[in-house]
């Protein structure tokens, strides 16, 4: 099997099955689980292989409309790690749904949309130019948009749905136009002419092209200012939730933003665009992740704020050390939430606050979970310590040091919640929280759908299980890939450095950023233990801030005035265009017939005399005009 | 024939339309009518004298005559009708698709 088959049937073996469950479900509903999941590991197996024996460079095209538009197929380490994660998350997904969906209705619509999304995001980031690349994100997005309101019956799935799909909306315009500008100027849509064109494109419209790009970004990958979306995406079944979104489709933004690179470096403000939005977006996910009592939410802006550090490193062009992070997220990020979702599961809640002592039920999903949170604080000889130290090194080489000061009190920020969140939930007692009893409960908890409130935890289910040690497993051990994904990098061209693990860990130990990051958490450790003082004073002197915090730090609010602003402008606009123009012209209508009317009637006079002077009138002029 | 018959044949169509503008009994308008047909008739006799085709010409008001005769059939049955409905023959009263 070539490897340009192999790419090929890596995103066509998920949409055969996205097609192929519905069918199924007609006469065997019982088997749709299943085949689904052999689907999963079809495409994931291949994705294995694939990433090992990558020929460098080795693009394929189709003639998709002949002579007007070849797609192909873009093999390169940059575009099969993206793939990778999709494809074995994805079919850990389907894996874990076997248990978590167990029972739920429409289990063939979630399966062929789930394979439908890993189809799309495999198809998005194998893509060699713009618009296949266009027209997959398009597929993810919609795939998303069903999947968060899979509970439709739930009014709060379907808002967050909508949400999600006009929120990452305004993102696709940017990218749209983006596209659209550089196919314009090259005359093509696929990737390495337009780098090469773009050369030549004015200032300003390479600008423009750059804000496109971010944009499309910031909307997929949920950055400040567009990441409202996806906390409320938390109303999704966790599988989805959790892995398709946190895990997998959020890192669409960061790989666009790896891809289009090139572009980016030739606009000189763009890379401080992108460094500021992902430095904003770690610190402003890491606050809010602090002041969330909702697992799901608390992981939710975790992700939005480990994203922010991937889109920092592009921003300093660092885009290695970017998908190294990426690839390390995939895999803590998603322990996490695999507990949280067995969390959820047993009892019936999100709310942190209810949970305690859950170390004592469920003692393998407590260990796992704390392997995943020191991963995400960053202990050392995990796999997030690595990536994170390695993006803060290249930050600093940058010379970036506002983000870098803004992702260093995120990393503080992170080690406080990420403790918090661990202990409260598995060791702490079940007691109210420490301090948010005095805040306005600006979210409010429902019951984990279908499940209802249980005193006793339910057991966790071994396929449950099973996904949590070989992820956790893997905390420990993916950092040690680096040699052989920087070789590939090297190998396909792109920019990397030439790195293997031992080289690693000694830059990694003998760098500026291991200093800082470790303080960073010492910082976090220390908020953590004080944490009885610090709700103290938050209990008394309840800053203003917190209050806001709480709420999301009213982006919620201000995009909601706004979309009333925008609803009220269109009303007016309707009412102008019903009211003055449509009515104007109907009035004018009835106006002139009228009028006419009236004119015609004249003409009958009823009268015979009248009428018979008329018709000698006419026969005199007719005879007139015929006579001369 | 030396006689021109064509100042003739206007005198007479100028009384049939003098009369079917000026007068408001339906039966003079038929009169007027008749004298406009009688016109039209005695032109063509007149135009196949000129030229020369008698034969021909005095053949069409032959026909002439006798469509008119049936013209004044159905104008006297409507005038008839009219006059059962109204009790009248005056085009005054015949105002109704005034517009």
């Amino acid at each position: 099997m070539t490897a340009q088959l192999a790419g090929l049937l890596l995103f066509l073996i998920p949409f055969a099955g996205a097609l192929l469950v519905p069918l199924v479900n007609f006469f065997a509903p019982r088997v749709v689980p299943w085949l689904a999941v052999l689907f999963g590991l079809a495409s994931s197996l291949i994705a294995f292989f694939l990433l090992g024996g990558t020929p460098a460079g080795a693009p394929i095209t189709l003639d998709i409309l002949p002579g007007f538009f070849r797609s192909g197929l873009l093999l390169d380490p940059l575009s099969l790690l993206p793939a990778l994660i999709a494809t074995w998350i994805g079919f850990l997904v389907l894996i874990y749904s076997l248990g978590y969906m167990k029972g739920e209705e429409n289990l063939a619509r979630y399966y062929a949309l789930v394979l439908l999304f890993i189809g799309g995001m495999v198809g998005m980031a194998l893509a060699d130019n713009f618009l296949a690349l266009f027209f997959f994100w398009e597929v993810m997005g919609v795939c998303s948009y069903q999947l968060i309101a899979f509970f439709y019956k739930d009014p709060k799935a379907a808002a967050a749905g909508a949400k999600a799909f006009l929120t990452t909306k305004i993102g696709d315009i940017g990218l749209l136009a983006a596209i659209i500008i550089l196919a314009v100027n090259s005359g093509s849509f696929s990737f390495s002419v337009n780098f090469g064109a773009a050369a030549g494109l004015a200032l300003p419209v390479l600008g423009l092209v750059a804000f496109g790009f971010i944009l499309g970004a910031v909307g997929k990958s949920a950055q400040f200012p567009l990441h409202v979306w996806l906390p409320d995406a938390m109303e999704a079944p966790t599988t989805i939730s959790a892995l398709i979104h946190a895990a997998t489709m959020v890192n669409a933004g960061v790989y666009l933003l790896a891809r289009v690179s090139p572009v980016l470096a030739l606009v000189p403000w763009s890379l401080t665009l992108v460094q500021w939005i992902g430095a904003i977006t770690a610190l402003l996910g890491a606050l809010l992740a602090a002041f969330s009592n909702d697992l799901k939410r608390i992981l939710a802006y975790s992700t939005v704020s480990q994203l922010g550090y991937m889109v920092l490193a592009v921003g300093v062009g660092a885009a290695f050390a970017s998908q190294f992070h990426l690839f390390s997220h995939a895999i803590f990020k998603g322990l996490l939430f695999l507990c949280a979702g067995a969390v959820i599961h047993a009892i019936g809640t999100r709310d942190i606050r209810q949970m305690g002592g859950l170390y004592k039920h469920m003692p393998a999903v407590a260990i796992t979970f704390l392997i995943g949170a020191m991963a995400l604080l960053g202990l050392p000889f995990l796999n997030g310590f690595f990536s994170k130290d390695f993006i803060l090194e290249e930050v600093i080489l940058g010379g970036a040091w506002g983000p870098l000061a803004l992702a260093l009190i995120a990393a503080a920020l992170t080690a406080f919640y990420a403790l918090r969140t661990t202990f409260v939930v598995f060791w702490g007692k079940p007691k109210p929280a420490f301090y948010q009893d005095t805040l306005p409960r600006a979210i409010k908890l429902p019951q984990a759908f279908s499940l209802p409130q249980a005193t006793h935890p339910h057991k966790t289910p071994a396929n449950m299980v099973v996904p949590l040690l070989a992820l956790a497993l893997a905390c420990f051990l993916s950092w040690l890939l680096v040699g052989p994904l920087s070789e590939a990098w090297i190998a396909s061209g792109l920019p990397a450095p030439a790195l293997s693990a031992l080289e690693l860990i000694r830059e990694t130990f003998s760098s500026l950023a291991f200093i800082f990051s470790l303080t960073a958490i010492a910082v976090g450790l220390f908020l953590f233990l004080q944490r009885a003082r610090l709700a103290r004073y938050f209990h008394e002197q309840e800053p203003g801030w917190i209050r806001a915090a709480s709420r999301g730090l009213g982006f919620d609010d201000l995009y909601t005035w706004l979309a009333d602003r925008i609803r009220d402008f269109g009303d007016w606009v309707l009412m102008v265009w019903e009211e003055r123009v449509m009515e104007g012209i109907n009035r004018f209508a009835a106006w002139a017939s009228l009028g006419l009317s009236r004119l015609s009637c004249l003409l009958q006079t009823g009268d015979v005399h009248w009428n018979l002077l008329y018709v000698t009138l006419t026969l005199i002029v007719v005879l007139g005009v015929v006579l001369w | 024939m030396s006689v021109n018959l064509l100042p003739f044949v206007f005198v007479l169509f100028g009384l049939g339309l003098f009369c079917l503008l000026t007068r408001r009994s339906l039966v003079k308008l038929l009169i007027g009518l008749e004298l406009l047909g009688k016109a039209t008739t005695l032109a063509i006799i007149w135009a196949g004298v000129v030229r020369g085709t008698p034969a021909t010409t005095q053949s069409i008001a032959l026909l002439v005559i006798s469509i008119e005769a049936l013209v004044v059939a159905v104008y006297l049955a409507l005038v008839y009708a009219f006059h059962r409905h109204n009790q009248s023959l005056d085009t005054d009263d015949m105002r109704r698709l005034k517009g």
